[in-house]
């Protein structure tokens, strides 16, 4: 199972149309590196990052004046999270042009659809932890909108934001969200993803 | 089908990855990330959302919240998800287009945001 996955991961050879930087402008790979660097970045951010109503949005000011190369390292955090929204939607429209999505590929374009998904939640879950007063706004924007869900609506709030104030969305609820469970998921999607691409023929007009 | 072998693929990959690391250090150097407004300033009269979601701060602002911000993009992701089996049924043109029409709606949204946001700014 391992040499299967890693094999189709990795082929020694790969079909030419692959490789034309102009048939898929590497917008898949750009994703992933993105992901990359947010995972790295956003584990050096944990290192002074404390959730909470007030000591979030205290210690993203640490992080940003005080700590050696913090503002840098958070700059980076968010850079590539704008950046991977960017390129994750451009390489859904590159997809559809090339009609990427057809049969065998319907499943794979689910996966994709629920990558979307994924990371714009985690781009939301990221806006919610700096904890300022806008954040705080979208909390509650947030949790009103899931209580109008008829019958789970309360209990989804609490599950996906706990109780934010309207003055900071920086909860540990969302802390554990963002930084744990939605880039596992996202980690493990993106791997399925990419066996599939080339599972389901590679990289190709079919 | 013409093939071959993996090392020219990871140059390409290689020379992209490069690019886009450049242009996030560039942009992590020289723009800074918002923190906003602090929690202990009084408050804010009006928050604008980050980009990403402007449409869903636009849909807010002029429809009923459950139409807004649940059924609007409920339908927009169940849209993308049936994309494969529109063209498979109906044709590519119309899964083309559907998918089209809907990110399209998203960037209108979008746009309509900045510029609303662009203009309250400068009130």
């Amino acid at each position: 199972m391992k040499d299967n996955f890693v094999n189709h991961l990795r082929p020694r050879f790969i079909s030419d149309r692959a490789l034309s930087v102009y048939y898929t402008f590497c917008l898949g790979g750009l994703s992933f590196l993105a992901f990359l660097m947010l995972g790295i970045t956003g584990i050096l951010l944990m290192f002074h990052y404390q959730p909470g109503t007030s000591s979030g949005f205290s210690s993203v000011l640490t992080i940003g004046s005080v700590i050696p190369y913090g503002s840098v390292i958070r700059n980076l955090h968010y850079w590539s999270a704008q950046l991977m929204v960017v390129t994750v939607n451009l390489h859904m429209v590159r997809v559809v042009w090339t009609h990427s999505y057809k049969p065998p590929k319907q499943l794979n374009w689910l996966v994709g659809v629920g990558l979307l998904v994924l990371v714009l939640v985690l781009d939301f879950t990221g806006y919610l932890l700096i904890g300022s007063q806008e954040s705080g706004a979208a909390a509650t924007v947030a949790a009103n909108l899931l209580k109008q869900i008829p019958g789970l609506g309360t209990a989804l709030a609490q599950i996906a934001l706990g109780e934010p104030t309207a003055l900071s969305g920086s909860t540990l609820i969302v802390y554990v969200w963002h930084c744990v469970a939605l880039p596992l998921a996202a980690f493990w999607l993106q791997l399925y993803h990419f066996w599939r691409i080339r599972r389901d023929g590679g990289v190709r007009p079919l | 089908m013409a093939r071959s072998p993996i090392n020219q693929l990871k140059d390409n990959e290689g020379i992209a990855a490069l690019v886009f690391l450049i242009l996030c250090t560039l942009l992590a150097f020289k723009v800074s990330s918002s923190v906003g407004t602090s929690n202990l300033a009084p408050a804010v009269p009006h928050a604008a959302a980050p980009w990403i979601f402007g449409p869903f701060q636009i849909l807010l602002l002029y429809l009923p919240p459950w139409l807004g911000a649940l059924m609007i993009p409920a339908l927009i992701l169940v849209g993308l998800a049936v994309v494969p089996w529109i063209a498979h049924y109906w044709g590519d043109k119309w899964g083309r287009g559907i998918f089209s029409a809907l990110f399209s709606l998203v960037l209108v949204l979008l746009f309509w945001f900045m510029v609303k946001e662009l203009w309250w700014s400068h009130l």
